[in-house]
């Protein structure tokens, strides 16, 4: 973020949550104080398993020269103890943004884990992967048609990050024009 | 072999009844094992017992939407309230086991299966 300051680029701080149904989540906050409170949620929810670097690789944290800080020695694929609802309500009630992810995948989306959009459940917007797009993914799902849709790449190595991507018309880059995308 | 109904099920393999108290004269035809709902919206039958780890609320319309004869929460997970009224209001008997996944789908096979052919299984034959 610090990095994005110094380049005049607007950073949009987030993660990827896994909940209880193995369900993957985005969840995007204000600022790094808000970031922190949630990481503290997710350290508390997230089981004590220690990662194998062998089998999952490193997890690292590296700085705006690329120089490692520190090595997570936590699982981070592990799922939280808390499910999908609670997980959407805590990330709403701190006035972040929460997307239920690549929903069109057969693995790790609400639809795989879940069959079907739980009644009921709050989210800003519906993530769809690269493997599809929003026109044909409202072809095949049409009772989805009013919902608010990003597409993001998931990525996992450098290379496939902006592989697919989202525009936004805000007026102004900020959060506030930011969450403005969400609002129904 | 005897068919069992859930009742008798429940006593044997020590599951505890937590909805559809009164639903348990049905009789299950057979069970699936699985965690993905997409799974078992896609091949489990009517009338199975449908053993799992999830304790989302949906699993509950996805047994009635099979009309499957009940689910079973294996490993002592606790379904919430939310998801138990729920079930309550569908008539979707709720199980559950405080043995792991394997443990009680092995105990529901003992129970469900067919008796083996007489003398074509496990019989050593030497020539």
């Amino acid at each position: 973020m610090e990095l994005g300051h110094k380049n005049n680029l607007f950073v949009i701080g987030g993660c990827e949550i896994n909940t209880q149904e193995e369900v993957h989540c985005l969840a995007y906050f204000r600022d790094l104080q808000l970031l922190n409170e949630f990481q503290q949620y997710l350290d508390e929810h997230l089981p004590d398993i220690k990662n194998d670097a062998s089998l999952f690789g490193h997890q690292v944290a590296v700085d705006e020269f690329d120089n490692i800080i520190y090595e997570e020695e936590k699982l981070l694929i592990a799922a939280l103890d808390v499910d999908l609802e609670t997980v959407a309500e805590k990330v709403l009630s701190m006035g972040g943004v929460f997307i239920p992810a690549h929903i069109d995948k057969s693995k790790n989306s609400i639809f795989s884990q879940l069959g079907f959009m739980p009644f009921g459940l709050k989210y800003s917007a519906l993530e769809v992967s690269w493997r599809t797009s929003v026109p044909k993914f409202i072809e095949k799902y049409p009772k989805l048609g009013n919902e608010k849709f990003i597409q993001s790449s998931d990525a996992h190595y450098l290379e496939d990050i902006g592989k697919v991507y989202t525009e936004f018309m805000m007026e102004k880059l900020d959060w506030e024009n930011f969450v403005k995308e969400f609002a129904p | 072999m005897e068919k069992k109904n859930l009742k008798k099920l429940i006593e044997e393999l020590e599951f505890k009844c937590v909805t559809g108290v009164n639903l348990l004269d049905k009789e299950p035809k057979w069970a699936y094992v699985s965690d993905l709902l997409s799974d078992v919206m896609g091949k489990a039958q009517p009338q199975m017992i449908w053993v799992t780890s999830q304790i989302h609320k949906n699993i509950v319309a996805v047994a009635s939407l099979i009309d499957l004869s009940a689910i079973v929460i294996v490993n002592e997970r606790k379904p919430d309230e939310n998801m138990l009224k729920l079930a309550e209001e569908e008539g979707v008997v709720v199980l559950t086991s405080d043995k792991p996944a394997f443990e009680t789908a092995g105990m529901l096979y003992r129970d469900l299966a067919p008796q083996p052919p007489k003398g074509k299984r496990g019989v050593f034959k030497r020539t």
